[in-house]
């Protein structure tokens, strides 16, 4: 039965069993008021939208019966993602287009998916993720981006900062963790692409720049009016070891 | 606010999911094409209100209407509030990101009394004046709705108007006229409030009623100040549940709300009559939807939600005349779909084992009942008409599956309560753990686990004990102690609530308009959020009540006079004062009141109507 409003979708029912389940991914952008739900959120609202899309999904067996879903990097709190990743395991016959419409439906625009593909390389590949920031501050933008620059470049003095992990806090510096930082201005703000580590064995989170920047720089002052003070993080993709891109372009 | 500072803002909080907004199912429209923007507020934060079913129904009631654009506003969480003081930032609505001040309406839905100091906080977070007296022309209208609205006289002077009874069809129309007025050029806010209480039923504007008081401290009239709004204001209900609207659509919070489910009510009104329950008078007449109905409604918001958890709302769900054809009907299409089924608010005597089978939730190894008073004598008083080998039925029904945990709910301090009553709430909880290791089916090498939760006594409004006084705190917390000292078995954990929130409660529940100052005055110093025990200061409350010169106890601890004007006689809920009196006789007897469906004991709700009723059609 389908309810109104539901026109491309057809039931998960109708369609026909695969011999055995296979993997999808799903790439989606996670932006605008999508920013402000952690990672837990978004896969409890994930499970949701995979049932209301009707996505044949493939069911655990047993006493307690689930599907099976897989997130690439976890996006922090406070930023956007192009390029987010989920892997879904399904079992029945469906086109990688027809699950892009079914799940457009069903989604805000803050949260489309762009391409759904079989994937060849796996989460664990990712090392490094890019992103790209947008700085307000007070102060002339090109005197800031230049110094953004000399303090984040590799023979830079050692960034040492406190990180937070599940065996407690931990001084590191976060230099190594980061693969470059390149700062222009531009209209009056500061544009950032910076490319750090990801993945599940070492993550730099983009905000420990920012707390750099503001310990060092004096920039990006917390007791600045917002109007005059703000930044935005938008990650836009992922490579590997190698520097070949993970996701939307390579598969 | 634009984006970059919302930014700011949101990332220097704790959750800021609440404050977000941008949800799959809200509903945004044009501002510049609509011509009354409501404002729909939950006096508490994001994660209870939405999970409030009224919210969800009234919101789509209102967005049916296309130039009508209702949002929806919570009370921001402490830190943000902070926050929101510091930077000016006024309480805004999550669909438009618009000031709440610039909405036409502003709607709150009053659940219960100990939210009134975090209405008065979102006013003010709002700025907008907290006395209806003080607003100007361009300030919202506030409205205030839901349960508590029954008797609304404590915050009587913070509201312009409040809608008395259900609100899908009300609400609207309260809209429709203020539409129609603008667009007539008639409209002043004056001549709004009093049209409204003119033509609308369940239309309550208090300050076109004065009240005068006895020297006692007693209300002594209430006297409408227009001789063509009614002397008393009658609730208002839908006359056929299956034919009012009802989201098929709702919001979907991306955040973990408390009842993040499908929820659907099978019916309004309880054919049960327990003489403490308020909810049990003030929905009557009882009114039921049909089973295809329900279905049809759970299954098209399942379509739109994806949830995974379905749960039918009643006050009393296996009254439901034909609740073993609606489950069977949900089960046919909720199992392939893996859509697990709950059915709270159970009966003991009739709880059966195909109901249990069906509804099952695997993974709940918990079922719960509510037997209210642990003594038979003391559950005729209260008009539970439950008995004891009920209970015992039933819980070896649950055993007999494997069930071992036990959660049973009781009350203190109910009318004629002795401390043999009280000895019995623990005693009943032993007799139910001596059932577990005779029941032959029992999971072997599992122990049961029997919770008792007890809370005090509240007179409430339209109750056949609304005249009761409510035990001092010194006592409430006596029998609290004892209680506890007659449980003699650690596989029996006992629970209580705090007294002294339920002292206020009563307080707040029974009062009249002069409660007002204290009110504000609580507001002043910063209460909100009383509902969350971190923050009930009851010694602040004492002190308030001091400086304003309010005897709690006057509310909260006196046997209000039988014929008596009380302050909630301008209110009228369908069932007469005369029932309820002679329902609290009968209470006193020891008597018991046969269910409606046994028999009408004449309450007077059936002169409402209402399609699917059990009630007698009125002559
Ligand atoms: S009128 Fe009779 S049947 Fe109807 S609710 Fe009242 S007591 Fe029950």
């Amino acid at each position: 039965m389908l309810s109104q409003g539901k026109v491309n979708r057809i039931s998960k029912f109708d369609r026909e069993k695969l011999d055995a389940p296979i993997t999808v991914r799903v790439v989606f952008q996670k932006t605008g008021n999508l920013q402000y739900f952690s990672h837990l959120d978004l896969q409890r609202t994930w499970q949701r939208v995979l049932v209301r899309a009707s996505i044949p999904m493939w069911y655990t067996q047993g006493f307690n019966p689930h599907s099976k879903i897989t997130f690439g990097v976890p996006l922090p709190v406070g930023s956007e993602g192009m390029e987010e990743m989920v892997d879904l395991r399904i079992d029945r016959q469906i086109t990688p287009a027809e699950i892009k419409a079914q799940l457009n439906a069903e989604l805000t625009s803050e949260m489309q998916v762009s391409e759904v593909y079989i994937p060849t390389t796996a989460f664990s590949d990712i090392a490094w993720g890019t992103y790209q920031m947008t700085v307000k501050t007070p102060g002339d933008p090109i005197d800031n981006a230049a110094a953004i620059n000399k303090i984040f470049a590799p023979d830079a003095e050692p960034i040492i900062m406190t990180k937070r992990s599940k065996s407690g806090d931990k001084e590191v510096n976060i230099l190594p963790m980061i693969h470059s930082v390149k700062a222009v201005a531009a209209d009056g703000l500061i544009k950032i692409r910076a490319t750090l580590r990801a993945g599940n064995t070492e993550n730099l989170n983009p905000e420990y720049l920012i707390k750099a920047m503001r310990d060092r720089l004096g920039i990006l002052p917390e007791d600045g009016s917002t109007e005059e003070v703000w930044y935005r993080i938008l990650r836009i993709g992922f490579h590997d070891e190698k520097g070949v891109a993970v996701g939307k372009w390579f598969r | 606010m634009n984006q970059n500072q919302k930014r700011m803002l949101l990332t220097s909080v704790s959750r800021p999911g609440r404050y977000a907004g941008g949800e799959y199912g809200q509903i945004i429209k044009d501002k510049t094409q609509v011509k009354a923007r409501f404002a729909f507020a939950f006096p508490d934060s994001y994660e209870i209100g939405m999970s409030n079913l009224g919210v969800r129904i009234l919101y789509h009631c209102l967005n049916l209407h296309d130039d009508i654009w209702c949002e929806r506003t919570y009370a921001p969480w402490v830190d943000m509030q902070e926050k929101m003081r510091e930077q000016n930032v006024p309480l805004t609505c999550l669909e438009s990101g618009d000031p709440v001040s610039d909405f036409d309406f502003l709607g709150f839905t009053l659940q219960y009394e100990m939210c009134y100091t975090t209405v008065l906080n979102m006013l003010e977070l709002s700025k907008i004046p907290l006395r209806a007296a003080d607003r100007g022309e361009d300030c919202p209208l506030v409205i205030g709705g839901g349960p508590c609205a029954y008797n609304p006289e404590p915050v009587a002077d913070f509201f312009d108007l409040f809608n008395i009874g259900e609100g899908e069809e009300m609400l609207p129309e309260i809209v429709r006229l203020y539409i129609r007025m603008k667009d007539e050029g008639t409209y002043t806010r004056a001549a709004f409030l009093h049209e409204a209480a003119r033509t609308i039923q369940g239309v309550y504007v208090p300050s076109l009623y004065t009240i005068t008081y006895n020297a006692d401290g007693t209300v002594a009239a209430y006297t409408p100040v227009y001789d063509d709004i009614p002397k008393t204001v009658t609730k208002r209900i839908v006359k056929d549940l299956d034919k009012t609207p009802f989201p098929d659509k709702v919001v979907m919070p991306y955040i973990e709300t408390v009842q993040d489910r499908i929820t659907v009510e099978v019916g309004r009104g309880c054919i049960r009559g327990c003489r403490f329950c308020q909810a049990g008078m003030v929905y009557r007449p009882v009114r039921e939807k049909s089973p295809e109905v329900v279905d049809c409604q759970c299954r098209a918001i399942f379509e739109s939600s994806g949830y995974e958890e379905m749960s039918l709302s009643s006050l009393s769900i296996s009254d439901y005349t034909k609740v073993n054809e609606l489950t069977d009907s949900l089960l046919s299409w909720s199992n392939p779909n893996m859509v697990s089924l709950s059915l709270p608010s159970l009966r003991a005597d009739s709880f059966t084992r195909e109901l249990m089978d069906k509804v099952a939730s695997i993974r709940n190894s918990t079922i719960t009942f509510a037997p209210e008073a642990g003594s038979q004598r003391l559950r005729d008083v209260i008009n539970k008409n439950l008995y004891e080998e009920d209970l015992m039925r039933a819980v070896n029904v649950a055993f007999d599956v494997g069930k071992n945990q036990v959660k049973l709910y009781f009350m203190q301090g109910h009318p004629t309560e002795t401390d043999e009553d009280l000895a019995e709430i623990p005693e009943l909880a032993h007799r139910v753990v001596s059932a577990y290791y005779q029941n032959p089916n029992r999971r072997k090498g599992q122990h049961p686990q029997v919770t008792i939760s007890v809370s005090p006594f509240i007179p409430k409004p339209f109750t056949p004990f609304q005249w009761e006084p409510q035990d001092t705190l010194e006592e409430m917390e006596r029998k609290q102690a004892f209680v506890g000292s007659c449980v003699h078995d650690r596989r029996v954990k006992y629970n209580y609530h705090n007294a002294k929130t339920c002292h206020l409660e009563a307080v707040l529940a029974r009062g009249d308009r002069r409660l007002a100052p204290a009110l504000e005055e609580a507001c002043r110093r910063g209460f909100k959020f009383e509902a969350w025990s971190e923050f009930f200061d009851y010694e602040g409350w004492l002190d308030i009540f001091a400086a304003t010169g309010i005897d709690p106890a006057f509310y909260a601890n006196r046997r209000y006079g039988l014929d008596e004007v009380l302050p909630w006689d301008v209110i009228d809920c369908g069932v007469t004062k005369k029932f309820l009196q002679r329902e609290n006789a009968r209470a006193h007897e020891g008597n018991t009141t046969p269910n409606c469906r046994e028999n009408c004991s004449g309450c007077g709700a059936n002169k409402m109507g209402g399609e699917r009723a059990c009630c007698p059609k009125v002559k």
